[in-house]
């Protein structure tokens, strides 16, 4: 049940080629260390402009671990999903993509209410409207530390036609929000589990939204912008 | 592909020589229209050439350029929208010749079989074009194409779960659409030769 092609459509296509210009070898792996030491040195500038919370001498050792290394194992599978190629070139499969874009926020989810380190200098809020009031300034500071890595993300698979963008983009848009996440938790002194919901794990949902959207777009960009009969192709 | 990807700009050539037969087979069953099926066909090669780079060594290439393909055929399609017609069910350029469309039978068929083959691939396509493109992508991938259910979820953007079901669901609309046709032909055949009775 097959058929062929004209037979000039070869030479067409070279031609095309030719004036088409192609990533350069193993552009995929120079983007992904470059943009690891991007997000890497971003969040160490942050995190050196902000500075430690003030309690955190006094913070127990296991709660404060228990945080940081489940932080850092979201972060890290979120952009392991997000940026796996897989074995068709497409990204990560469905499955994969959506046990990651709905399993990762439930172990952030978990990790807030049942993990609170505190320690006796450590703020704290009484009352949903004063924690809300007050986590704004977490939520701003969030989402403006998660918005570079999120780019940063974002570039890596630039040009590659993935199955599902949008899935894709809410997994990069989950990792740039854990990392954020994780510098805040270092920095903010408010304990509580309604403030590290609404001030700290919040910013998730527009960065998961904003990634899945970005991802969307570029895709459609990238395939608007057809080579076939424009100044490219011979075919003009 | 790994020459390709490594630089090799003569490559592309062999990577065309490999994928494109079945890729423009993929898009010419999905569009109907050879001229544009060609189009797409040559856009797939070039975005395979511009994001070679991106290339992870070892995998599968043809999944790639069917992704590709059916993004490309489906945002086409979008782009016509406004315009659309219903799609010519009889391409007016399909080379219809048992020579072009027969390389998988076995050889030495009569001209009986061949005729009929071909009304049967025909008949079969414009059942497939009646089905919503992505239950006639999952059935045209998984048993015109040969591909696996995990390939076939990578090209479409979807589980494996799906694809088997969305294949399963074109199977019984084929199953519909195709006895209606064969019923009515026989009904056809009964009539004619009802009429040279009669006469």
């Amino acid at each position: 049940m097959s058929e062929r092609p004209s037979a000039d459509l070869r030479a067409r296509l070279l031609a095309a080629a030719a004036l088409t210009p192609a990533t350069r070898p193993r552009t995929w792996a120079r983007r992904a260390l470059l943009s690891g030491l991007g997000t890497l040195a971003w969040w160490l500038a942050v995190m050196f402009a902000l500075g430690l919370r003030f309690d955190w001498q006094e913070l127990p050792t296991v709660a404060l671990a228990e945080t940081i290394f489940t932080l850092l194992a979201v972060g890290l599978l979120a952009i392991a999903a997000g940026l796996k190629r897989g074995r068709a070139m497409v990204g990560a499969t469905s499955e994969s993509l959506v046990l990651a874009t709905w399993g990762l926020p439930t172990i952030l989810l978990f990790l807030v209410v049942a993990v609170d380190p505190r320690g006796p200098a450590t703020l704290s809020f009484s009352g949903w409207p004063a924690t809300v009031w007050h986590a704004r300034v977490c939520d701003l500071f969030t989402f403006a530390i998660a918005l570079p890595l999120l780019g940063m993300g974002l570039l890596v698979p630039r040009g590659l036609t993935l199955s599902r963008p949008g899935w894709t983009g809410a997994c990069l848009g989950l990792a740039a929000a854990t990392w954020a996440h994780l510098l805040m938790r270092m920095h903010c002194p408010v304990g509580g589990i309604g403030h590290a919901l609404v001030g700290h794990l919040l910013p998730a949902l527009p960065l998961m939204g904003l990634g899945a959207w970005a991802l969307i777009a570029l895709n459609r960009r990238q395939n608007a912008a057809k080579t076939i009969g424009q100044k490219h192709s011979p075919l003009a | 592909m790994a020459r390709f990807a490594a630089g090799e700009d003569a490559a592309l050539g062999d990577v065309y020589d490999l994928g494109a037969p079945a890729v423009f087979t993929f898009l010419m069953k999905l569009c109907r229209d050879r001229p544009l099926a060609e189009d797409l066909t040559q856009e797939t090669f070039l975005r395979i050439h511009r994001a070679r780079g991106l290339y992870r060594p070892g995998a599968a290439v043809l999944p790639w350029a069917y992704t590709i393909a059916r993004h490309l055929f489906l945002d086409n399609v979008r782009a016509r929208r406004p315009e659309s017609s219903t799609s010519n069910p009889w391409p007016h350029d399909v080379d219809a010749s048992p020579t072009a469309t027969r390389e998988w039978r076995a050889p030495g068929p009569s001209a009986e079989e061949m005729l009929a083959d071909a009304e049967l691939e025909h008949v079969l396509d414009d059942a497939l074009a009646r089905l919503p493109e992505a239950q006639s992508s999952a059935f045209r991938l998984l048993k015109g194409e040969g591909l696996s259910v995990a390939e076939v979820a990578a090209v479409m953007g979807t589980t494996q779960g799906a694809v088997k079901l969305r294949a399963h669901r074109a199977y019984q609309a084929l199953r519909g659409l195709l006895a209606g046709h064969f019923s009515d032909s026989a009904a056809m055949a009964a009539d004619i030769s009802q009429g040279s009775e009669g006469t």
